[in-house]
C-alpha cells in the first residue's frame, strides 16, 4: 500500500473487467453445443441423494437413483398391478404346514461380472435381521431362518404366518455379498464387542446395536453395484449422477405384454436442482427431459401451452385426512364425528382449494391400491347439497341428545348459514368447549392450511366452537404424536405402499401410546381382532375380504375423515422420448426407463 | 501492545465467544419446535425401529448428557453423524465449503474491489453525470430483491439468450467427456459462476460504492488532501494514494461485518442457482432438524465470521498505522 | 523586480447564502529573500490570499480581477497542469501544525520523497531518500525517524517535518500559514528561530500569514494588515508597529500585549468584524473606527502612501 504504483491503473482495470465480461459471454457461446453422450435420459431431481447406501436410504431422491441398480425378488407389473417374478424365476411356493416359502432365482450378473446367487439374497436378509435394520427389519422380524437349497433356490422359514411376506419381505432389494461382506464383518465385530455372547432385548439391545448400525449406515456407498438395467458410473456431489445402460441386464431379452424390454436409452443423467423455478425452466429449455417431481399447479398453465411438453397426471399413493382426538368429549362420541363428516364437503374442497387436481376419498386405503381399496364404505352426505348436509348433521346430533340454544340452518353454498348454531351442549348437558384444529402452515402445504381454514368455517357456523391454528409441521407432529395434546388436525400420508398392514399400525389399540401412530386413541376390539387376523392371513383373497371389512369399520367409527387423494403432475419432453408408463405414483418408475424409446 | 500479542488476546476472546455461540446453538436447536425423529420416520417403520433410530443418534439421552457429549465430541474434532446423510458431518462440510468459498470469495473480492474503485471515482467526480447515474444505478440494484433479480437474470441470459447455463456448478456433459481437460473443466465452472456472481455483484456493489463514495467525500475535505494538492501531485496520485486508502478504512470494516450477513443471501443464491454449497445445506439441515449438520454448519459460519473479523482487524492495523494494539 | 506581485486581487465565494466578498483589491509585492507578513483576525481573507497564490481556492471561489505575478508570469492564467509544476517547485507551503497536514497512513519520509519525485525526474528513489534525510537534518529532525508515521511525532516535530517538506523542492517562495499556531510557546520559539535561520541560509522569500501580530513582528521585514478582505496597511515592520497609519492597525496593536517595553493596558477594538456577504458601504472599518467621518461612510478610501513604502487604505490616515 505504501509503495504502490504512483500512476493510476483505474482505466486499465476497467478495461480489464469489461474484457473479462466479454470473454465470459464469448465463452458461453463457444461452450454452447455440448458433446453428445448418446441418447441420455436427463432427469431433473429437486434435491440430491443424501446417501446411496441402500441400508441407510430414507430420502426419495436416493430411492429414485437406486431403483435402477438394486433389484428386487418380485416386482409390480404395470398392467395387472400384481407382483411378478423379477430376480426370482417363478412364483413363490408357499407351504402352510411348514410355514416356508420357496423360490428359484434367475440367472443374472452383477456389473462386476460375478454371478447373482442365493448367497446374495441370504446375505442381505441376514444383515437386515442381525442389525434390526430400521425400516426393513419389520418386514423380516417374523422370519425364522433363510437358507439356500442350491445356488439358485432360496427357502424362508417363518416363525408364524405373516401377510406382509408377499408385498414387503419378497420385495426387499438385494445387495452383492462379496462387496458388502467386509463392512458387515466390522459391524458384526462391533456388535459382538458390545454384546458378548449375551442375549439382549429392548433398550439393552438398542444400545448394543447403535455402534454396529453406525458402521453399517455411515458407509456412503458412492458407487452402488447393480443388477439392474443401468450401472452406476459417476456421482459429482451437488451436481449430477450418471448411470449407463447395463449391457448384461438379466431382463434384456424378456418380453412383457408383447413388448421386448430395453432399456433403449444409453444412460440416465440425474441433474440436481435446488428449486422448482429453474427446474421448470430447464424442462422448457430442454436441459432435462423429465422432471421427477410433482409440478405445482402454478406452473401448469405455462407448461401446458408449450407444445414440446407433455403433462402426466397420476393419483398419489397417499391421502390427506382430518383426525380426531378420541380421548376428549365430544370427539370421543362416534355420532359427533359422523356429524362432522356430514359437514365436511370433500367435493367442494377439491374444487375450491385443489382446483380439481385431486380425487375425494371415503376410505383409508388409497384407490391406486386396486386390490385392497374398498369403494363401498359408508359415506356421509356424499352428493348432497349443503343445507341438506347441515340438516342431516343436526338431526343426527339431536337424536343423540345434543342441544343448541340456536339451531343451525344451512345456506345456499357450503359454509353459508341462514342461522348460525349457538350454545351447543352435549347429551350430558355440558357445553361443547372450544377446540383447536391444527394444520401445517401455508408455506409448508397451502392446501392443507386452506382446508383447515375452510373446515373451521363450516364447523363454527354449525355451532362447534373450533379454532383453526396453523403451526410448523415439526411442532404439530410433536403435539400430536409425543404429547397427544390436540383436538383435531389435518395431515396426510404419502407413499403408503401396496400392503395394507399400515391400517393395523394406524388404528390398533396397541399403537395408542406416546409417539405411537394411533395418536387419536382409537380403540375397537373388533377392529383389533380383525387387523391381527389379516396380518397373518396368507391367502390374498381371504385377506382382501378382511381388509375391506376393516375399512368399513373405520368409516363407521371415523377416527379419521379421509379427505382427498392428491394428483401428481409430471412433465416430460415430447420431442425426446416416447412410451412412458404410468403406474402408481406417476411415470417415474423402472418400467418407464425400460420402455421409453428415443424419438429419433 | 504489539501485533502478535493482540492476535493472541483476540484469539482467546474468539475462543470464548465461540464457546458461547456453541452453547447457544445447542439450546436454540433444542428449544425449536420439531422432533428430528418425526422427520426420520415413515409410515412403514415400527415404533421399535423409531426407538432404535433415536438410540442411534443419542436422542433418547437427557439433555444435559446430550450437551456434554456435544462439547466433548467437539473438542475431539467430532461433529457427529448427520441424521440424514448417515455420514460424518465433517465430510459433508468438507465437500461443501470449498464450493461456497469459491463463489463467495470471488464475489466478495469483485464487489468490494468494484465498490471501492467506483466509490472513489464518483466522489472525485461528485455532481457529474457519471456520479449521478452510477450512484442511482448502485442504489437501485442495492434494493433489488435478490431471488427476483436472480430469476430475471436466469430468464434473460440463460433461458432466452442461452449465453450461460441455467444453474448448477458444472455441466455433466463436459465433465463426463473423457476428452475434457482441466482447462475446459475450469472454464466450465467459470461459465457457471457468471450469473450467480452477477447477482451477488449487483446486489452488493451499490452498498459498497455508496459507502465508499461518502467516506471518500469526507476524506477529500481533509487537510492532508490540501497538502497533497499543494505539493503539486498529479490528481490520480492524490485520489488513489492519499484519499482512497483513508476512505477505504471504514469500508473494510463493514466488509468484515457484512460477511456474516452474506451467508443469508448465500443460501438463497445457492438455492436458486443449484450451487452445491454450504448455504443450501444449512437450509436443508435446519428445516429437517438435522441437528449435527445444522450445528456444525452454524459453528463453521460463526468461526468464519469470527476469524474474518480478526483478519479485518489485522488488515485495518496494516492500512491505518495509527492503530497499534 | 519583485519575486511576487499581487495586483488588485478580488475574490468572491459563491455560497447558498449569497456572495462572500472575500478579497477586495488586494495588492502587495514580495522581493527575493524578503519575509513579508500578513496579519489579521480570522476570516479577514489572509488564507484566501495564500490559496489564491497556490491556485488552490475552493471550487466555489471566483477570482473577479487582479493578477498574481510570479517572476512576472501571471499564475492566474496558467492551466492546471502548468500550475501543478509551479506548486512546491516554485511556491511551497508550511501548513498550520494543528491541521492534519500530514497523511496519517503514509510514512513522513515517503510524503516528502513523493513531492521530490513528482517534480524532479532526475531524482532516483534513493537520491530522494537521501535528500529527505538531509532536509531532516536541516530542520533539526533525526533522519532515522523518516520511516515513522505522523502520529508517532510530537507537535513540534510534525511542524519541522512540514517545514522540511516545504523546502524539499528548493522553492523560491514559501508561504507559511499560521506555522506556529497551536504549538506551545517554547516550541513556537524554536520553530520561528529555525525558519528565520533557514530563510537567511537559503535566501528564501517568505510570506507569513498569522493572526498573531507578535510572530509577524519577529519574523518579517515588512508586514501587511488585513481587515475584512482588504489590505488596509502595508509597510516595513518597524514602521507599522511604531507608527501605524490605519486606525485598525492601531486597534490591533493595542489589543496585543507589548513584546518589549513597559506594560500597558490592553484595549480591544469595540464591535465585531463585518459580515462579508454585505460589507459596509464606504470604508469597511468605519462602523468600528473611532475616527470615522462622513466620507468614511460613503466612499471607499484609496490606498495612500504617506511615507516611502508605507501605505494605508484610509481617508484619514494618521501621519
Amino acid at each position: 500500500m505504501h509503495h504502490s504504483s504512483r500512476g493510476s491503473s483505474t482505466s486499465y482495470r476497467a478495461r480489464l473487467m469489461w474484457g473479462l465480461f466479454g470473454g465470459l459471454c464469448l465463452l458461453g457461446i463457444l461452450l454452447g453445443p455440448y458433446p453428445a453422450q448418446g441418447e441420455l435420459l436427463k432427469v431433473g431431481l429437486l434435491d440430491e441423494p443424501k446417501t446411496l447406501n441402500p441400508f441407510a436410504v430414507k430420502d426419495i431422491w436416493a430411492a429414485k437413483v437406486l431403483m435402477s441398480c438394486y433389484q428386487r425378488l418380485y416386482y409390480r407389473d404395470y398392467r395387472s398391478n400384481k407382483l411378478i417374478p423379477w430376480l426370482a424365476a417363478g412364483d413363490p411356493v408357499w407351504d402352510p404346514e411348514d410355514l416356508t416359502v420357496t423360490f428359484r432365482l434367475r440367472e443374472a450378473r452383477w456389473d462386476d461380472g460375478s454371478s447373482f446367487t442365493a448367497e446374495d439374497v441370504i446375505f442381505t436378509a441376514g444383515v437386515i435381521m442381525k442389525f434390526r435394520l430400521p425400516r426393513y427389519w419389520n418386514n423380516w422380524s417374523f422370519v425364522e431362518k433363510i437358507e439356500a437349497l442350491d445356488p439358485q433356490t432360496v427357502r424362508i422359514w417363518l416363525k408364524k404366518p405373516m401377510a406382509i411376506l408377499w408385498e414387503r419381505t419378497l420385495t426387499t432389494f438385494v445387495v452383492e455379498k462379496s462387496k458388502w461382506e467386509p463392512l458387515v464383518q466390522r459391524a458384526e465385530e462391533a456388535l459382538y464387542k458390545a454384546l458378548g455372547a449375551k442375549e439382549a432385548r429392548g433398550r439393552a439391545l438398542r444400545v448394543a446395536l447403535a455402534k454396529p448400525l453406525e458402521i453399517l449406515t455411515s458407509f456412503p456407498n458412492e458407487r452402488p453395484e447393480s443388477l439392474g438395467p443401468f450401472t452406476f458410473q459417476q456421482w459429482r456431489k451437488g451436481s449430477f449422477i450418471f448411470l449407463k445402460r447395463n449391457e448384461n441386464f438379466f431382463a434384456k431379452d424378456m418380453t412383457f405384454h408383447g413388448a421386448p424390454v430395453g432399456p433403449y436409452v444409453d444412460g440416465i443423467l440425474f441433474k440436481v436442482f435446488g428449486n422448482m423455478d429453474t427446474a421448470v425452466l430447464a424442462l422448457k429449455k430442454g436441459s432435462i427431459d423429465y422432471l421427477w417431481w410433482g409440478i405445482e399447479s402454478g406452473y401448469l398453465d405455462d407448461l401446458k401451452k408449450d407444445p414440446k411438453i407433455q403433462i402426466f397426471s397420476t393419483l398419489k399413493s397417499g391421502y390427506r385426512y382430518l383426525a380426531f382426538n378420541l380421548r376428549r368429549p365430544p370427539l370421543s362420541d362416534r355420532v359427533f364425528r359422523q356429524a362432522v363428516a356430514y359437514l365436511v364437503d370433500k367435493d367442494f374442497l377439491v374444487q375450491r382449494i385443489l382446483h380439481g387436481q385431486a380425487v375425494t376419498l371415503d376410505t383409508v386405503v388409497p384407490p391406486d391400491n386396486t386390490f385392497y381399496f374398498n369403494p363401498h364404505t359408508p359415506t356421509y352426505g356424499k352428493g348432497l347439497a349443503w343445507p341438506e348436509r347441515v340438516k342431516r348433521a343436526r338431526e343426527l346430533l339431536l337424536r343423540a341428545g345434543y342441544r343448541w340454544a340456536v339451531e343451525p340452518l344451512g345456506g345456499k353454498i357450503p359454509g353459508q348459514f341462514m342461522t348460525k348454531g349457538e350454545g351447543l351442549t352435549m347429551p350430558d348437558g355440558r357445553p361443547v368447549k372450544k377446540m383447536h384444529l391444527l394444520t401445517p402452515p401455508a408455506d409448508y402445504d397451502a392446501q392443507r392450511a386452506q382446508a383447515g381454514n375452510m373446515i373451521q368455517q363450516w364447523l363454527r357456523g354449525f355451532g362447534i366452537p373450533i379454532q383453526w391454528r396453523p403451526m410448523s409441521f415439526g411442532a404439530m407432529i410433536k403435539r400430536v404424536r409425543a404429547q397427544q395434546d390436540f383436538d383435531m388436525f389435518v395431515s396426510g400420508w404419502g407413499a403408503l405402499g401396496s400392503d395394507p398392514d399400515y391400517l393395523r399400525s394406524f388404528f390398533h389399540s396397541r399403537s395408542d401410546r406416546p409417539k405411537g401412530r394411533n395418536s387419536g386413541g382409537y380403540h375397537n376390539p373388533e377392529f383389533d381382532n380383525l387387523a391381527d387376523i389379516q396380518a397373518e392371513t396368507m391367502d390374498l383373497q381371504e385377506r382382501r375380504k378382511i381388509v375391506l371389512r376393516l375399512q368399513e369399520i373405520l368409516m363407521e367409527d371415523l377416527p379419521y375423515i379421509p379427505l382427498y387423494v392428491p394428483i401428481n403432475l409430471e412433465g416430460v419432453r415430447k420431442d425426446r422420448f416416447r412410451g412412458w408408463i404410468q403406474m402408481t405414483g406417476g411415470i417415474g418408475n423402472l418400467w418407464s426407463f425400460l420402455c421409453i424409446k428415443p424419438m429419433k | 501492545m504489539n501485533l502478535r500479542l493482540f492476535v493472541l488476546v483476540r484469539s482467546v476472546q474468539i475462543l470464548i465467544t465461540f464457546f458461547i455461540i456453541m452453547t447457544l446453538l445447542f439450546v436454540l436447536f433444542r428449544l425449536a419446535p420439531g422432533d428430528p425423529v418425526a422427520f426420520l420416520t415413515d409410515p412403514q417403520m415400527t415404533e421399535e425401529e423409531v426407538a432404535l433410530l433415536s438410540q442411534q443418534f443419542g436422542l433418547d439421552q437427557p439433555l444435559h448428557r446430550q450437551y456434554l457429549l456435544y462439547v466433548w465430541n467437539f473438542i475431539r474434532g467430532e461433529f457427529g453423524i448427520s441424521f440424514y446423510y448417515h455420514r460424518p458431518v465433517v465430510e459433508i462440510l468438507k465437500d461443501r465449503l470449498p464450493k461456497t468459498a469459491l463463489l463467495f470469495t470471488t464475489a466478495t473480492i469483485l464487489y468490494a474491489f468494484a465498490g471501492i474503485t467506483w466509490g472513489k471515482i464518483l466522489a472525485w467526480k461528485r455532481g457529474s453525470l457519471l456520479d449521478t447515474s452510477v450512484s442511482l444505478f448502485g442504489l437501485l440494484t442495492h434494493t433489488f430483491f435478490l431471488p427476483w433479480l436472480a430469476l430475471i437474470l436466469i430468464w434473460i441470459f440463460a433461458y432466452h439468450l442461452g449465453w450461460f447455463p441455467l444453474n448448477a456448478m458444472i455441466s455433466p456433459e463436459i465433465w463426463l467427456d473423457p476428452e475434457s481437460g482441466w482447462l475446459r473443466k475450469g472454464l466450465d465452472i467459470l461459465h457457471h459462476m457468471v450469473l450467480p456472481l452477477a447477482v451477488l455483484f449487483l446486489t452488493h456493489f451499490g452498498g459498497y460504492t455508496l459507502v465508499m463514495r461518502s467516506t471518500m467525500l469526507e476524506t477529500l475535505r481533509e487537510d492532508y488532501i490540501l497538502t497533497a494538492r499543494a505539493k503539486g501531485l498529479p490528481e490520480k496520485v492524490i485520489r488513489n494514494r492519499h484519499a482512497a486508502p483513508n476512505a477505504a478504512l471504514p469500508v473494510v470494516t463493514s466488509l468484515g461485518l457484512s460477511l456474516a450477513f452474506s451467508i443469508n443471501g448465500g443460501a438463497i443464491t445457492e438455492t436458486i442457482f443449484s450451487w452445491p454449497g454450504l448455504g443450501r445445506e444449512l437450509v436443508f439441515s435446519v428445516s429437517n432438524s438435522d441437528y449435527p449438520l445444522a450445528q456444525a454448519s452454524f459453528l463453521l459460519i460463526a468461526a468464519f465470521v469470527l476469524v474474518s473479523n480478526l483478519i479485518v482487524d489485522i488488515i485495518y492495523a496494516y492500512l491505518d498505522p495509527r492503530i497499534r494494539y | 523586480m519583485s519575486l511576487l506581485e499581487v495586483d488588485s486581487l478580488t475574490v468572491h465565494y459563491l455560497t447558498a447564502k449569497g456572495k462572500v466578498h472575500a478579497l477586495e483589491e488586494v495588492s502587495f509585492d514580495l522581493k527575493k529573500g524578503e519575509a513579508l507578513g500578513l496579519v489579521g483576525e480570522s476570516g479577514c481573507g489572509k488564507t484566501t490570499v495564500a490559496m489564491a497564490i497556490m491556485k488552490l481556492l475552493a471550487p466555489n471561489a471566483r477570482v473577479l480581477s487582479g493578477k498574481i505575478l510570479l517572476r512576472g508570469e501571471d499564475l492566474l492564467r496558467k492551466g492546471e497542469e502548468e500550475m501543478r509544476k509551479v506548486r512546491w517547485k516554485e511556491v511551497s507551503m508550511v501548513f498550520q501544525s494543528a491541521m492534519n497536514a500530514l497523511n496519517p497512513v503514509h510514512r513522513v519520509g515517503d510524503q516528502i520523497v513523493e513531492a521530490i519525485l513528482a517534480h524532479d525526474g532526475s531524482f532516483s528513489e534513493e537520491e530522494a531518500q537521501k535528500r529527505v534525510s538531509e532536509l531532516f537534518a536541516l530542520v533539526g529532525l533525526d533522519p532515522n525517524r523518516m520511516r515513522d508515521y505522523p502520529h508517532q511525532y510530537s507537535g513540534g516535530m510534525r511542524q519541522r517535518a512540514i517545514i522540511a517538506m516545504a523546502l524539499a523542492c528548493e522553492p523560491s517562495l514559501v508561504i507559511a500559514d499560521e506555522p506556529t499556531t497551536a504549538l506551545d510557546v517554547v516550541v513556537q520559539d524554536q520553530i520561528l528561530g529555525e525558519m528565520k535561520r533557514l530563510q537567511m541560509d537559503l535566501h528564501l522569500s517568505l510570506l507569513y500569514i498569522s493572526h498573531d501580530i507578535s510572530i509577524i513582528a519577529r519574523a518579517c521585514d515588512r508586514m501587511g494588515v488585513m481587515y475584512a478582505g482588504q489590505l488596509v496597511e502595508l509597510g516595513p515592520t518597524q514602521k507599522v508597529l511604531e507608527a501605524p497609519l490605519h486606525p485598525y492597525t492601531r486597534g490591533l496593536l493595542n489589543s496585543y500585549p507589548s513584546l518589549r517595553g513597559p506594560k500597558k493596558r490592553l484595549r480591544p477594538i469595540p464591535g465585531e468584524p463585518p459580515n462579508l456577504w454585505e460589507p459596509p458601504e464606504g470604508c469597511r472599518f468605519h462602523p468600528r473606527c473611532p475616527r470615522a467621518s462622513e466620507i468614511c461612510r460613503s466612499s471607499c478610501p484609496p490606498v495612500v502612501s504617506l511615507e516611502n513604502g508605507h501605505f494605508a487604505r484610509c481617508h484619514r490616515p494618521r501621519s
